[in-house]
């Protein structure tokens, strides 16, 4: 029995998240389309979704450069070939590596963040007050969450993009001897723009999926301190195996 | 004429059944005290007159029925104070109490006048720019009370509007309450612990016990010596 219980609690919080995940989509889109979601509050939350991940974009996308500057340089100089490495260290920053870590920032900074508020809100009652005013809290408090992430998202990834890179050319210039010149023309001639395109989709929808995470999370979280604190807890770990499972699916589908 | 009146409600969580086939009835102006052992049900009562919590039964305000013409009608005629004031954050006291006003589209220069009428009434004329952060816990409980009145709600459901408030604050936020009834025809349902300061000034006092709403009869010390029993 406690077996049968121990496989099937995470099943049914598998499915639970799912469904509330789905359920949040589907409302989101439905006040979208009835032009229910006000503007003010998605481009706010675009706003202070940006800033409030600038500080750590940046950081993760410097680690980032240094990443790809030094797993190139390992091939530039195992082969001698300068000219390839700004073309892997696009590759990788942009396409690879660079999504992935924003990915896991936005999860950690925004997904707890929305979380945290939402599960905050319900818990003292804000969520029951403004549905006692006949607020349909679905498009004023969940939908510009959802619509917000994504856009943010893809403005953090193109920021991140060329910090990383900025970052990954000093380094190289610094530590192996890869001029300036030499990265950004091998970029110039070997990168494809479908690269560029693909990792901004994928921070779109790692944004996406982290948001429909938090805000389901928030939204269902117990009363009190503790119901807070389990659903930022449970939005991190979910968006973080949800963004891990569609950064394995993006790029094997992609590659495949 | 009846402003609100529910009938046929069963409440439950869980197994536990709070309310089985309950109904209660108020006339426009009229006070209801809604007393009761804490966790009897009280609060899952209120939030289940405006449709926030699951329940049988049907509720009408003004004749607006919950069951025909859906609970966004009987919530844009019922205005609610929910335990705690439910403010949002980021919003000042004149956004926060404005907001059912401007989701009615009403003219802002309206918006403006009538919010800062029943600011003013309500001691908040100093307050209009701040954020809830700013404000005493009795302000915010005046400012989330100003909120639910400004749309002139039909009915007004409050639960426990006064706890935790100083003695001062409590008596100041009663008189704007019983003030809201008179002054604007309002049917008031408000549940509390506190039998003797409140629910002596209500016209028809219910007491929430064994899945039932008993209504009293008789005065505070008739309820007293009847709850006791």
């Amino acid at each position: 029995m406690s077996a049968l219980a121990a496989v099937g609690r995470p099943v049914l919080v598998v499915t639970q998240v799912t469904g509330a995940m789905l359920l949040g989509a589907l409302r989101a889109a439905r006040a979208a389309l009835r032009f229910r979601v006000p503007l003010r509050e998605t481009v706010r939350q675009v706003e202070r979704s940006g800033l409030a991940c600038l500080p750590l974009t940046v950081f993760a996308s410097i680690s980032v450069g240094c990443i790809v500057a030094v797993q190139g340089m390992g091939y530039v100089r195992r082969y001698s070939a300068p000219e390839v490495y700004g073309w892997a260290a696009y590759f990788s920053a942009v396409r690879e590596v660079g999504p992935l870590l924003m990915g896991l920032a936005l999860s950690a900074r925004l997904g707890a963040l929305h979380a945290a508020e939402l599960a905050a809100m319900k818990a003292t009652d804000r969520v029951d007050a403004l549905r006692a005013l006949g607020v349909d809290v679905h498009a004023v408090l969940v939908a510009p969450r959802i619509l917000a992430m994504p856009l943010a998202a893809v403005l953090l990834m193109a920021w991140s993009d060329a910090v990383s890179l900025g970052s990954a050319t000093l380094f190289a210039w610094a530590f192996g001897d890869v001029t300036p010149w030499t990265t950004w023309g091998s970029i110039h001639k070997y990168s494809l723009w479908s690269d560029l395109l693909l990792g901004l989709a994928k921070a779109a929808m790692y944004g996406l999926f982290s948001a429909l995470a938090a805000t389901a999370i928030g939204m269902s979280a117990d009363a009190g301190a503790d119901g807070v604190g389990r659903a930022v807890m449970r939005a991190a770990v979910v968006s973080i195996v949800v963004i891990v499972v569609l950064n394995h699916a993006l790029t094997v589908g992609w590659a495949g | 004429m009846t402003a609100l009146a529910a009938a046929g409600l069963v409440l439950r969580a869980g197994p536990r059944v709070f309310l089985d086939g309950a109904g209660l009835a108020l006339a426009a102006g009229e006070v209801g005290a809604l007393v009761g052992a804490a966790g009897c049900g009280k609060s899952l009562l209120v939030r289940a007159l405006c449709g926030l919590y699951p329940s049988e039964g049907e509720v009408r305000v003004n004749g607006v029925s919950s069951r025909a013409d859906g609970w966004e009608a009987v919530r844009a005629r019922t205005g609610v104070l929910l335990g705690a004031p439910g403010l949002l954050d980021d919003l000042t006291v004149l956004d926060n109490v404005a907001w059912r006003l401007r989701r009615q589209r009403l003219p802002e220069d309206q918006v403006r006048t009538r919010v800062g009428g029943l600011l003013d009434e309500f001691g908040l004329g100093d307050a209009v720019g701040k954020i809830p952060a700013e404000l005493s816990g009795g302000m915010q409980r005046r400012a989330a009370l100003a909120r639910a009145l400004v749309s002139q709600p039909a009915v007004l459901i409050l639960d426990d509007p006064t706890a935790g408030l100083d003695p001062v604050t409590t008596t100041g936020v009663v008189q704007l309450i019983l003030g809201a009834a008179r002054g604007r025809g309002a049917a008031v349902l408000w549940t509390t612990h506190d039998l003797a300061g409140v629910a002596a000034r209500a016209h028809r006092v219910w007491v929430m016990r064994g899945g039932r709403l008993d209504a009293l009869a008789g005065d505070a010390g008739g309820w007293a010596a009847e709850l006791a029993a």
